[in-house]
């Protein structure tokens, strides 16, 4: 069975009288052990998909429009407050993209990861632990950098410590939201092999959410593309990158100019990514799509399975 | 590249030295100062492209200040079309300040709120006097919007209406209106999405080639910069490590420095599994600068004259320059 399971999850934000759909309808299964990836440009639902899993984020606005999220078997939409603090942190931790915003700026990094130790794993909450953490991600000299206080440490540092928090709790599925945005080159790399690599020793889930194709190919064993509140394919990595199905993904990953391969022009989309309340009716992707018919614009596709463990909103290409 | 007499060069930059003052800590401690950019030479001819490439606190942004004169460098020469631009007149400074034009990075800070996009983009035309009525300048507005792919109808709508992207373009419009010679382009795709970011990346190779622009065109992207320039200079930490063609410097880098930064690219042209062994630690501080080669803390390659000889700029082969003890 699968660690987590999100069926027909849909979210409105509710901003005055007016309610816009967010979420519609999204579908994905993350088992135990896997990395996986959730991919898509800024506006597409992605973050609020992550903050959803344990319902963090404020209702209202926000608001569930149906749906299901099933972690480790319960269904996280109905716990009561109680027994939703046994999931938050204890199964699912998460990792942000901006650890400046996250780390308190009064205490000693040390102390913010013994606060994570005394809330989940109060057996463990020692300073042996903070020291084995720290080293777990990396960081060196640990027993006299958990007394650093954040502005001592660098970005990347700072991102170390984050998963060390996040680490703390023993958590089951990790939520890596955008974790290396915010990081130089070389520092991504760095992050990112991390990930990795807990991922592979702690045998852990991992959700890693980005807006980066290039990030996926060596990271996850498969991928959910998102366009404006949807899925609109999914498979394993190496499938959809190298065969990319749907229109989107296509384009995408022509859009990106790479290392040594020298092109003319890149191929751009055109026109840009539509915000929540204002998606186009049928095909959301119709009006920058590039092998639009008829039937795109006023029918509204679904998301098929069209063989193993590929998926495809796009009744054009799926017939092709 | 340096030692040529550079009559064709539009740009030329000679021993460029910028160094911030740091409060210091307790009104005992020392005055210390970020040293941001530390003797650093290129040249730029007319119409090229020059990536500069380089991780956060490397100068580069500090490089954009000085050409704008947003800064004023310790020491070195900036000389455009021939003229040292740290020693001009006033009337000489408005002159300069026409003929280079900056596009910053985040496309929601850089454009004044309270003005239409219309008056933004016409405030450069009325300051040089470009036209003289109204009607002239309404026009030439409407035509650079057209030249960045905005309809008409946006001219009198305010930034907060508008995407990320499309503030790009409005910021690219803006560079343009007093018809420069030289912009220069500080990460301008960096906070764009990335369908969109091929948008603009295409937008400056369209508008290079119809007038003929140059463009110093500063990005952490390696792809990016690979894709746009003829020549690339890869800096850390306040210097040129490494400079020249594009497709030499990313196809064969030769500075550590530059390979790792070349493996580190994400689904590059290297495939398989992200290794930790890319590049160990973090930049040094530029207020503390490693002696030696300010790269030999991370450097696989680190040999003991690495610790305390700071490698020249040298050059290697045709148009390329290595800064590194190990390269010959």
């Amino acid at each position: 069975m699968a660690l987590l399971e999100v069926k027909n999850l849909s979210l409105d934000l509710k901003q005055g009288d007016v309610s816009y759909r967010l979420v519609d309808g999204l579908s994905l299964e993350i088992n135990e052990g896997e990395a996986f990836c959730l991919i898509g440009e800024s506006g597409c639902g992605k973050s609020v998909t992550a903050l959803s899993l344990t319902r963090l984020l404020p209702c209202p606005p926000f608001s569930y429009g149906g749906g299901e999220v099933t972690m480790d078997g319960q269904d996280v939409l109905q716990l009561s407050d109680e027994q939703l603090r046994k999931v938050r942190g204890a199964k699912v931790s998460y990792v942000f993209q901006d650890p400046v915003a996250y780390l308190n700026p009064i205490h000693r990094v040390g102390t913010q990861i013994l606060e994570m130790l005394q809330l989940h794993q109060p057996a463990k909450a020692t300073p042996d632990r903070i020291v084995e953490l720290l080293d777990r991600v990396g960081i060196p000299s640990p027993e006299t950098r958990m007394n650093d206080y954040p502005h001592q440490m660098s970005g990347g540092m700072l991102q170390r410590v984050m998963i060390a928090m996040a680490l703390a709790s023993e958590p089951q599925l990790l939520v890596a939201d955008e974790p290396t945005t915010a990081l130089d080159v070389t520092i991504q790399a760095q992050i990112l092999a991390l990930l990795s690599r807990l991922q592979q020793e702690l045998n852990m889930a991992v959700l890693l959410i980005s807006h980066n194709l290039g990030l996926v190919e060596s990271f996850a064993d498969r991928v959910a593309v998102m366009y404006a509140g949807q899925i609109v394919e999914s498979g394993k990595t190496c499938d959809v990158l190298e065969n990319p199905k749907h229109p989107y993904t296509e384009a995408l990953l022509r859009a990106i100019p790479r290392l040594g391969e020298k092109v003319d022009r890149l191929c751009s989309i055109p026109g840009q990514v539509p915000m929540a309340g204002h998606f186009p009716l049928g095909c959301r992707f119709h009006p920058r799509c590039s092998c639009v018919q008829a039937e795109c614009k006023s029918v509204e596709p679904s998301l098929e399975s069209i063989s193993g463990q590929r998926s495809l909103r796009c009744p054009v290409r799926q017939a092709s | 590249m340096s030692g040529q007499a550079s009559v064709m060069s539009l740009l030329e930059v000679r021993d460029l030295e910028l160094h911030y003052p740091v409060k210091s800590s307790g009104w005992l401690g020392a005055a210390r100062s970020v040293q941001a950019v530390r003797g650093v030479s290129f040249d730029l001819a007319a119409g090229e492209t020059l990536g500069v490439v380089g991780e956060s606190g490397c100068g580069k942004s500090s490089i954009a200040k000085s050409l704008v004169l947003l800064n004023k460098p310790q020491h070195g020469r900036i000389r455009f079309q021939g003229k040292d631009i740290l020693r001009l007149n006033r009337a000489e400074r408005k002159a300069y300040r026409r003929s280079v034009q900056m596009v910053f990075q985040d496309p929601y800070g850089s454009l004044n709120p309270k003005l239409t996009v219309g008056a933004s983009i016409a405030e450069g035309i009325e300051v040089h006097g470009l036209y003289a009525d109204r009607s002239e300048i309404r026009k030439a507005v409407v035509e650079l919007l057209d030249r960045v792919g905005l309809p008409e109808a946006m001219i009198d709508r305010y930034p907060s209406e508008f995407s990320g992207g499309q503030r790009q373009r409005i910021g690219i419009a803006r560079a343009l209106a007093v018809r420069p010679e030289l912009i220069v382009c500080d990460e301008p795709v960096s906070a764009l999405d990335v369908s969109v970011q091929a948008q603009i990346v295409n937008l400056l190779q369209t508008l290079q080639q119809d007038s003929g622009l140059s463009y110093l065109f500063i990005t952490h992207d390696l792809a990016v910069v690979e894709h746009l320039s003829r020549r690339i200079i890869v800096m850390y930490l306040g210097r040129i490590v490494e400079e020249g063609l594009a497709q030499d410097v990313v196809g064969q880098p030769k500075h550590p420095y530059t390979k790792a930064l070349v493996a580190a690219v994400p689904g590059g042209s290297h495939r398989g599994s992200p290794s930790e062994g890319v590049l160990q630690g973090d930049v040094p501080s530029p207020l503390d600068p490693p002696s030696g080669c300010a790269f030999h803390q991370r450097c696989p390659l680190a040999e003991d004259r690495c610790r305390t000889l700071d490698p020249l700029l040298k050059d290697v082969e045709d148009s390329r320059r290595v800064a590194c003890h190990l390269v010959e």
